[in-house]
């Protein structure tokens, strides 16, 4: 086990921001925390990583305690935090080059290692440039490199796609995927589900402090009554032929809006062949037709009763 | 890794554009300043014996010529060059520029001058003072004829010197220079904004960057030692180099112990550094208002140490001293005066001390409150 958290409590005041959180992450696998804003995922990483002290349970790292002195496990541990964390005074080399010194004592290594790093997030044609001339997604690129140029072993994202353009979010993601294949293990918090569900090989739900399910993506969405969403595109539906359709096999709730069928349906066979069928016995006109599988927003959504978005 | 550091920061410190201005850039502006307005009272040879003519008259009696003969600058150097003229010599005299000023003493005392500066300024000084002793005398034969007898001739035509013992008599009390000593302790206290930015820099709940070094496995304290160690060295360098400035563009004397000099400075930057370090650990609120405590002490603490007006240094010294002895400021001037003033150095150790002490309690009290390697939130 690379990280395990048990029973973490964090109060501040009388707000609960960790409610006896539980986590386990395993050596080489990219682990999501995924939740809205503010439901604990950065308290988390904050105690975690010592920086925050709790009021109870226990935090292990590499099978021991973790503690602010611990230095042997914080040499092997990298952070990139949410909010881009360099000197506006360095350049991109020197910004990168100082954070690896701080864990790395020989000079030459620092040097290896940081050009290492700017190869890794492709700013070698940036390396002289200082933060405040970096676009969103390079200044991104840079507070990755400065959490990974020391190549530790665990590696904690802290939303680090926030407020970055396609392109750059595209390339982080790949970046992440490459430290992993290359033996990092990775904790990756968002609440961007897409991310999660794209990158994570196990995710945490947590919403209030509270883990709500643990598990691969598949495994989360089977928890759930939801099977797939059927979207159809059909004209002049009448009141009585959309409560005919509620009553097909397997639909939980329907909806009918612009022209547009909803079908949300639970876990089952044929879902999409029974509303075809009955589409046609009525000569219905309709146009597309599109289905989807239950995403984590789902599961998020049937657990709490509200959107990770909101 | 120490020396990579503290290099590492000194450049990151050295491309802090605004720091560096108010560091280095803006104490030699204001010295330029200040020179502009004193220009001519900085130097102690500045004063020479002034030429004046009296207009003859028969008001003009001897004991008013005397008078004026016998003030003197230093023992050797009488303060004014007497000459009796008539009205239109005089003025004749004086639009060659032979003479500074006139004076024509008919019912009343008249000055004459063609310009205005310190020359001017010293005359019309001397000739107020005459006629209010003049004044003063008339007015007790009048009243009381008696007093003359009991000494109180003696005790009013007797020249008081306000200048506090002990002073060298080589010196020339030079109350100008508190202005640039005053100066130099501001520059001292701007540390405080060095001292701030690396308390800022290094703690997790005050910074992302802090949050990043405090995840490092980094001795923390071997961490601020060397960012403070950067900080100092900037800071120091920016009071050698405004000395070297005062003293060989400005000519501002300090005195002639270099070491002590030194000391001062040292002792002073090292008060401005931890004083912004302990602001910065101690208030807990928002940084601009930080900032602003820091400014509002920095230049307030110049302004009560005498700086925009020398008499409130010496209203605070006898109305309130204890604001003084707590007013780094303060302490830094009267440090820098003393030590060009008097022969003994008790009074420059004094404030050393004092400085010392204010500066010990700075960095004991940062030093318990980022002790803690955890924080409470973030």
């Amino acid at each position: 086990m690379v990280v395990e958290v048990k029973n973490l409590v964090k109060r501040y005041d009388k707000l609960v921001a960790l409610d006896h959180l539980n986590l386990n992450v395993e050596e080489g696998e990219i682990f999501g925390l995924l939740g809205p804003n503010g439901s604990g995922k950065t308290t988390a990483i904050n105690c975690i990583l010592s920086l925050l002290k709790y009021d109870k349970g226990t935090i292990e790292i590499f099978g021991k305690p973790m503690s602010p002195d611990a230095y042997d496990i914080k040499r092997d541990i990298g952070i990139i935090m949410q909010n881009v964390a360099v000197f506006e005074e360095l350049t991109v080399y020197e910004n990168i080059s100082y954070f690896c010194s701080l864990y790395i004592k020989d000079k030459s290594e620092v040097k290896r290692l940081t050009r290492e790093a700017i190869e890794f997030v492709s700013l070698e044609d940036f390396t002289k440039f200082h933060p405040k001339k970096l676009s969103g997604g390079l200044l991104r690129r840079l507070n990755i490199a400065c959490g990974i140029a020391h190549k530790p072993k665990l590696i904690i994202l802290d939303e680090p796609t926030v407020a970055v353009d396609p392109q750059s979010r595209n390339k982080i993601l790949e970046g992440i995927k490459k430290l992993n294949a290359d033996g990092a293990t990775i904790i990756y918090t968002s609440h961007y589900m897409e991310e999660v569900e794209q990158l994570c090989s196990r995710i945490s739900i947590i919403d209030k402090g509270k883990v709500l399910a643990t598990g691969t993506k598949d495994e989360l969405k089977a928890m759930i009554s939801l099977g797939e969403k059927i979207t159809v595109e059909a004209y002049n539906l009448r009141e009585e032929e959309i409560e005919e359709l509620s009553r097909l096999a397997n639909v939980s709730s329907i909806e009918y809006a612009d022209n547009c069928l909803e079908i949300k349906s639970k876990k089952g066979k044929n879902n999409l062949i029974h509303v075809l069928d009955y589409l046609q016995n009525h000569e219905i006109n309709f146009g597309k037709i599109y289905t989807q599988m239950p995403t984590l927003n789902d599961v998020f959504l049937e657990i709490t009763g509200k959107e990770l978005r909101d | 890794m120490f020396i990579q550091l503290y290099k590492t920061r000194i450049k990151c410190l050295l491309k802090n554009k605004e720091s560096i201005f108010w560091s280095f850039g803006f104490p030699i502006l204001l010295s330029i300043f200040f020179s502009m307005a004193f220009g001519n009272l900085t130097s102690q040879d500045t004063i020479d014996t002034i030429p004046i003519a009296v207009i003859k008259s028969e008001n003009v009696n001897d004991s008013f010529i005397d008078v004026l003969n016998s003030m003197e600058i230093t023992d050797d150097k009488k303060l004014f060059q007497v000459g009796i003229e008539s009205k239109e010599s005089a003025m004749e005299l004086m639009n060659q520029g032979k003479i500074k000023g006139i004076i024509e003493y008919e019912s009343d005392l008249t000055l004459y001058f063609n310009e205005n500066g310190i020359e001017q300024s010293i005359i019309k000084t001397i000739a107020d003072s005459y006629l209010q002793k003049s004044k003063t005398l008339m007015n007790i034969a009048t009243i009381n004829p008696d007093a003359f007898n009991q000494g109180l001739l003696e005790e009013i035509v007797q020249q008081r010197d306000f200048i506090v013992n002990g002073g060298t008599g080589q010196k020339n009390p030079d109350f100008t220079l508190i202005y640039f000593y005053s100066l130099i302790a501001m520059t001292c206290m701007f540390g405080c904004n060095w001292g701030f930015r690396e308390m800022i820099d290094i703690q997790a709940d005050q910074s992302a960057i802090g949050a990043r070094i405090n995840v490092a496995p980094t001795n923390k304290f071997k961490l601020l030692l060397s960012n403070l160690l950067a900080a100092f060295t900037m800071h120091f360098s920016s009071i050698l180099l405004l000395f070297a400035f005062l003293n060989n563009i400005l000519k501002v004397q300090f005195g002639d112990d270099l070491g002590l000099i030194i000391l001062i400075s040292i002792v002073g930057s090292l008060c401005g550094i931890s004083f912004g370090a302990f602001v910065c650990v101690t208030f807990k609120i928002n940084v601009k208002v930080r900032e602003v405590m820091l400014t509002a002490v920095s230049i307030g603490g110049g302004f009560l140490a005498g700086m925009m007006n020398v008499d409130i240094k010496y209203l605070i010294a006898t109305k309130a001293p204890i604001i003084g002895y707590i007013n780094p400021s303060s302490l830094i001037t009267d440090a820098l005066y003393s030590l060009y003033y008097y022969e003994t150095n008790e009074r420059v150790f004094l404030n050393i001390g004092l400085l010392s002490v204010l500066t010990i309690i700075f960095v004991v009290v940062t030093f318990i409150k980022i002790r803690r390697r955890e924080y409470a939130s973030l």
